[in-house]
């Protein structure tokens, strides 16, 4: 006995969200904790144990612990708004910048406040404990960077080029004596703290809000403005390259994943999650405000977003059933391509061992009244609100495979009005994507065919069913018109710039293809 | 098969006369293929055998292994058998001139024959075979003289007392559904049931003294416009089952009853026609099968039906075994299933299986990495067929939808694979499937797919819907090196565009991945573009467009030259690129003829005006075969019009295929070395041209012990093990090559220094040639030699350890040696002799004493 082989669905390729592991790895957190502050949300910053974070809200520096997100300690030493909390390496220490200019270090256990650094003459937004802990690298809006002792309580250097606010800032995680500093005169710095000298400038384009070190240290990424610049000091400062995904100015930056992720969060409320490899997005979590600040767990399991309103999101990883999702991930890779008229059918190796085994198969709804024929059924089954929205292409894939027995009109015809409406409904909807128009069209024929004789009838749903239907295919015969007009101006173009150019002749063909390919995949009805 | 090693003897002893003899002729021999789903399969007694008729030869199969055990073959092609119920070993197989023979299956021979050819009347032919239980002779079915519609009746084999026949048992037994008599027996011999009108069976009880049965005759009948399909009797009681065209069984109980009428009951659960039924042995329940491609089992008891769905293709007959363990049923596809009693299917036997009809639409197509060729094989599938071994290697699902079976309202139009092509390095195999019903949007599907050496198969890499605006026409692959150069694929369709499609990355940061997309479109003058080739190092490409041939460089898509002339007519239906010598030539097929064209000259060189229907080249030499509508091949090479081999052909062939031998075959002509030529005719059977003894050799009708044995063999392990081995001291008397000119390699040594060093060529000429002369046998040169090793190699059977034992060893040594080594060894020089002396002293003899 041959295997009742499953309905084949077209699975083309999506656009940016849904398959990939890492879109399976981001979406698996929890709901979030949400907690209201009283200013904005300035920063965020996780100690390298990831027991404790920090967040730096109004003039106060909340240390929050990891394991049941309540506040721990309150830091509230500030008489102005504090900026920038952050962890020492050892997690034992805290420095914060302040709106009174003042440069403060504490001590997380006691809060005792340590140290008071004074000496800039502007608030200073940003400071960073050096890679071995003994001095703070603090930012002003003084147009300097200033290196501090902390055993000594004294400023080792003032480090002056900046010509405007110095709003981003960090230090070197790899090598003690290297402070990256960005400013609002769109200019990134390098200092060696030993000298007290500039040792590389780049320029960033525009207002840099924030700056980070990688892990290595070899690589800085700038934000500021809609970019996100990638340097490699290494290599003088060369710019490695430029990331574009936001809409509005980015404004904080973190790695995640051991360093193979990084994250940019923006004011459009939208954090990506890039990776550092191929500096692709990999993927976009949304938030309700703009982004001020974030922070990621150094496990991954929790993620801090701080945003303008004073809102902070912590949001932690759902336990993972222990096996399952390492396997699961690869299954899914294989189905991902490029371009639109390549499509794969969906047929995993589960099915395949499925079929190897004695045991049933585990067919869908719809495959199930298929294998009995029961055609009206297996249209019914794909009509339901979650496959119609939800995975609209098996819907089609179900309607190409009672065209293609030829059972389609048998099961269309005889329906109550409202589920001819659902059905014209789905078929409008979709009829305007190319993957799904050949089908559709060919459905639309048969609806319409099948119901005909009933329109005008005394029957209002079923007029206003297949009256959507008849608006749908205008609008979607204007479209293609509107394709073929863009695709003749294309052609007239391309031919006048082959008869210009001799040379360019031979190469002329592919071009007009690659271009012909796109209009075509959409026109080809 | 055991007739191997005579056959490589054979071969190597036509090395040796190869100069001398003349090629044998050709002939024309069947590899595989024919319909064995004609006519109804039916078991041995035992079970152990299944027979059916293939081509006139009946081929027994092995029901465990489902292997081929061995085939009969008489004078003439044998039309009907039944097997010996009280010996399995044995059959009785009658022709259509009603010669009989009594077969020894196990032994291949025939134990008896004789006539029946007193009983035929003049041009009636025998048709069929019916043994009622218990009877030491079959009934003949004798086809009569009408042509108009085919009548049959069933005649009784007289005794030797009677002489003359009596009349006939029944007459007029017409065909059913699945072109088949429809007669059967049962009720222990007694009854004899047939169709006999279309919508009439005649029921007879064959017994003369019967006082169980009232009745002679009984005459069912049924509605006018249902004819009947099909029939079967019950084994042991008076009970008849007939299909009708409508999909009703109807069952007839209590027949011959006298004064009571039979009591009828209707199974209906078919929508089509029912070409089969049958009964199980004991009776206890009915099977039956038709175009639903379900097998329907039928409690005869309570009438409930329990179902074995989706077997494939139609079914056209079903039969039970004789124990009760097996059904087996043929579908349209040429394939036979055998299916449990727990409806499971234990083996599927089958040889060429056919598509959904006609000729294979993707012709024969080789796959270089296994020689074997592709071809369509169930709808929808691809399958792999190697004629060197015979064996069907395996069948690819490329549409992989379900198979839509036949409905009452016609056939729904199914999706097919109808262009194949496969790299030269097997790496990659491209299919295209169409489906076009005329009414929706027609399905057209590019499924490139990648050979994976793990599974051993092809897995898809790439599916591309829709890849031209209409029909595609052509899909090839680019020959060359894959190591060197990308792979490349094209398309031609008839909506005038030439496609490229080349291997992309698709990596991305989750892993490497290929996948094929187009990279470019060319068109010729808004023509529907035709067939396409490339040309043998993969640097042209040939299309054609309407009447004209035009070449193009693949690399960059550019149009090079368009051949077109006057003479040619109608659209051109393929090219072929000539190779080797005849690799500047281009070959275009119309329906007019054949049209050479040089590529140096862009001039039409050659034309032959034959109707062509097929053109093939080898991939190995520059010959190219052609077949032509009048069932001729001619064989030639490009650069001459005239055929290097022609020969007419039983039947118009379809497709055709060169395929690379997997041994040499010296014994064949020049034009068959390389490879040899297959071709398929209009009744899906391959046949080939070869010498007539080498092909029965490898036919290899004869069974091996094993198969015929009726096991599995036992274990896994025995399964691996050579059915022949062979040794190495045969494979050593095959003929070194280089044994024909002796001198040769001596010869061009004389070449091999630079070519400023050497001597001018009037001083080497001489030396040069003599080399080549084979020695003399007696050569003074070689002579000289000293015989040193032989001395060594001889002195072991002396245990002597002093030195005058040595020394007489060394002579006794010499002595076993020939004369000629004697008078040599007189010449030995007194110090020559001391060194061998002191060589045979350090020997060490230790092992001997032990």
């Amino acid at each position: 006995m041959g295997e009742f082989k499953k309905t084949l669905v077209k699975q083309y390729p999506r656009q940016g969200t849904g398959l990939t592991p890492d879109n399976i790895y981001w979406k698996n957190f929890k709901f979030p904790i949400t907690v209201q502050e009283f200013g904005c949300a300035d920063f965020v910053h996780f100690s390298s144990d990831g027991d404790y974070f920090a967040v730096t809200a109004s003039a106060r520096v909340k240390v929050y612990t990891c394991i049941n997100n309540e506040i721990s300690k309150g830091l509230s030493k500030f008489s102005k708004t504090a900026f920038g909390g952050r962890f020492r390496k050892d997690g034992r220490l805290l420095c914060a910048g302040s709106e009174d200019t003042n440069v403060r270090v504490f001590d997380v256990n006691n809060k005792h406040l340590l140290r008071e650094f004074k000496g800039h003459d502007r608030p200073v937004h940003r400071c960073d404990f050096t890679a071995d802990g003994f001095r703070v690298a603090s930012f002003s809006d003084d147009r300097t960077v200033a290196l501090w002792d902390v055993g000594g309580e004294a400023r080792l250097h003032a480090l002056e080029g900046h010509t405007d606010y110095v709003r981003a800032g960090a230090c070197s995680p790899a090598s003690a004596d290297v402070v990256v500093s960005g400013g609002y005169d769109h200019a990134v710095r390098v200092w060696d703290a030993r000298t007290g000298t500039c040792t590389e400038k780049m320029d960033h384009g525009g207002p840099v809000e924030a700056v980070l070190v990688l892990p290595t240290g070899g690589l800085v990424v700038s934000a500021g403005g809609t970019e996100v610049r990638v340097w490699d000091l290494l290599a003088g400062g060369r710019l490695l390259t430029r990331l574009c995904h936001h809409t509005k100015t980015v404004t904080c930056l973190t790695v995640c994943s051991e360093g193979r992720r990084l994250v940019t969060g923006s004011l459009d409320r939208r954090l990506k999650i890039i990776d550092t490899a191929s500096y692709q997005p990999v993927h976009t979590l949304e938030y309700p405000s703009p982004i001020l600040s974030v922070g990621i767990a150094p496990d991954d399991s929790k993620i801090v977003v701080g945003m303008s309103d004073g809102l902070v999101s912590i949001q932690d990883r759902k336990p993972e059933p222990e096996g399952e999702t390492a396997e699961r991930r690869p299954a899914r890779r294989a189905f991902r391509h490029k371009t639109d008229t390549v499509s794969q059918p969906v047929r995993s190796e589960e099915d395949e061992k499925a079929s190897a085994a004695p045991i049933r198969q585990q067919l869908d709804n719809y495959d199930r009244h298929l294998r009995r024929f029961e055609f009206s059924r297996a249209l019914d089954a794909v009509m339901e609100r979650q496959v119609t929205r939800k995975q609209p292409e098996r819907a089609v894939a179900v309607m190409q495979e009672l065209l293609r027995r030829g059972a389609l009109s048998a099961a269309v015809a005889g329906r109550p009005a409202l589920s001819v409406r659902k059905l014209c409904t789905f078929v409008g909807k979709h009829l305007s994507q190319p993957r799904f128009s050949l089908t559709l069209l060919d459905a639309a024929e048969v609806i319409v065919e099948a119901y005909s004789d009933r329109v005008g009838r005394g029957d209002p749903d079923l007029d206003l069913a297949l009256d959507g239907l008849r608006a749908a295919v205008e609008k979607h015969s204007e479209y293609l018109e509107s394709l073929y007009a863009l695709q003749g101006g294309l052609d007239m173009l391309l031919a006048a710039a082959a008869a210009g150019d001799g040379k360019k002749l031979a190469e002329t063909p592919a071009v007009e293809s690659s271009e012909k390919m796109e209009v075509e995949a959409v026109t080809a009805s | 098969m055991t007739m191997k090693t005579s056959d490589t003897a054979e071969s190597t002893s036509t090395v040796k006369d190869d100069l001398t003899e003349r090629v044998k002729e050709l002939e024309e021999v069947k590899v595989a293929g024919g319909s064995i789903v004609d006519d109804k399969p039916s078991f041995c007694a035992d079970s152990k055998f299944l027979f059916v008729i293939n081509d006139g030869a009946v081929h027994g199969y092995n029901v465990a292994t489902g292997e081929l055990a061995g085939s009969l073959e008489g004078a003439h092609p044998i039309v009907a058998l039944s097997p010996e119920p009280s010996n399995p070993r044995q059959l009785i197989t009658a022709d259509a001139s009603g010669s009989m023979i009594l077969w020894d299956f196990v032994l291949a021979t025939s134990l008896k024959k004789w006539s029946l050819s007193h009983l035929l009347t003049e041009g009636s032919t025998v048709a069929g075979l019916v043994r009622p239980a218990g009877w030491s002779k079959p009934l003949l079915l004798v086809r009569g003289p009408g042509t108009e519609e085919p009548l049959a009746d069933l005649l009784r084999q007289p005794t030797k007392k009677e002489g003359r026949p009596a009349r006939p048992v029944l007459r007029e037994v017409r065909r059913g559904a699945a072109g088949r008599w429809e007669v059967d027996c049962g009720w222990q011999g007694r009854l004899v049931a047939a169709i006999v009108k279309r919508n009439e069976l005649l029921v007879r009880n064959l017994w003369n003294k019967d006082s169980a049965a009232k009745q002679k005759y009984s005459s069912l009948r049924t509605d006018a416009d249902r004819p009947f399909t099909c029939v079967a009797c019950h084994p042991s009681e008076a009970t008849v089952a007939a299909g009708d065209s409508s999909g009703r069984l109807l069952l007839w109980r209590r027949l011959l009853a006298g004064d009571q009428p039979p009591v009828r009951s209707v199974l209906h659960w078919h929508t089509l026609p029912v070409p089969s039924v049958g009964f199980s042995p004991e009776g206890t329940y009915l099977v039956s099968g038709g175009g639903e491609c379900v097998l329907v089992f039928w409690q005869t008891h309570d009438e409930k039906p329990s179902f074995v769905p989706r077997l494939g293709m139609a079914i056209r007959h079903v039969t039970v075994s004789p124990d009760n363990q097996l059904v087996v049923t043929s579908h349209s596809d040429n394939v036979l299933r055998l299916v449990t009693p727990q409806r499971q299917v234990s083996r599927v036997i089958h040889g060429l299986t056919w598509g959904a009809g006609g000729a294979p639409s993707t012709g024969l197509v080789l796959e270089p990495r296994s020689g074997a060729v592709l071809l369509n094989g169930a709808v929808g599938h691809l399958q792999l067929f190697c004629p060197h071994t015979r064996r069907d290697l395996y069948s690819l699902d490329v549409v992989q939808t379900n198979y839509l079976t036949r409905e009452r309202t016609g056939a729904p139009v199914t999706c097919d694979v109808t262009r194949v092509a496969v790299t030269s390095d097997g790496a990659w195999m491209a299919t295209l499937e169409e489906r076009d019903d005329g009414q929706s949007t027609a399905e057209r599907r590019l499924k490139i797919w990648e050979f994976d050496d793990t599974k051993q198969s092809f897995v898809l890499n790439t599916c591309v819907e829709d890849p031209h605006e209409s029909s595609v026409t052509a899909l090839e692959f680019q020959p060359g090196d894959a190591a060197k150069v990308a792979p490349l694929a094209v398309t031609t369709g008839t909506d005038g565009a030439i496609k490229y499609w080349s291997l992309v990355d698709d990596s991305d940061i989750y892993g490497a991945k290929r996948c094929w997309s187009c990279d470019a479109v060319g068109s010729h003058h808004r023509l529907p573009a035709g067939c396409a080739a490339f040309s043998a190092d993969g640097e042209r490409l040939a299309v054609g467009f309407a009447a004209s041939v035009t070449v193009w460089a693949p690399t960059t898509n550019t149009l090079q030259h368009t051949l077109s002339n006057v003479t040619v007519r109608g659209d051109v239906r393929q090219v072929a690129f000539g190779r080797g010598e005849c690799s500047h030539l281009l070959v275009s097929r119309t329906d007019s003829g054949l049209r050479v064209w040089s590529l140096q000259s862009l001039t039409l060189t050659a034309r032959i005006d034959v109707h062509v229907t097929s053109l093939v080249a080898d991939p190995l030499s520059e010959y190219m075969a052609a077949f032509s509508a009048s069932n001729k091949v001619f064989v030639f090479r490009p650069s001459s019009t005239r055929p290097v081999h022609q020969a007419a052909l039983g039947r118009p062939v379809s497709a055709a295929c060169f395929v690379p031998h997997q041994r040499p075959r010296p014994d064949l002509p020049e034009w068959q070395r390389a490879s040899q030529l297959f071709f398929l005719n209009d009744q899906q059977a391959l046949h080939t041209l070869d010498v007539p003894e080498a092909a029965g050799g490898a036919a290899g009708s004869v069974p091996s012990a094993d198969v015929i044995g009726g096991q599995v063999r036992p274990t896994p392990f025995g399964a691996l093990v050579a059915e022949q081995r062979r040794s190495a001291v045969t494979s050593a008397e095959t003929v070194d090559q280089s044994e024909v000119t002796p001198g040769l390699q001596k010869s061009l040594e004389l070449l091999e220094g630079p070519s400023h060093t050497m001597p001018p060529l009037t001083r080497i000429c001489l030396p040069f040639l003599l080399g080549l002369l084979p020695p003399p046998v007696s050569d003074d040169v070689e002579m000289t030699e000293t015989p040193q090793p032989e001395g060594q190699g001889d002195d072991s059977d002396s245990g002597e350890k002093d030195d005058s034992a040595a020394a007489a060893t060394a002579a006794a040594a010499a002595d076993d040696d020939d004369d000629k080594e004697e008078d040599e060894e007189e010449e030995i020089s007194p110090a020559e002799l001391e060194t061998r002396l002191d060589n045979l002293l350090n020997m060490d003899f230790s092992w001997l004493t032990v």
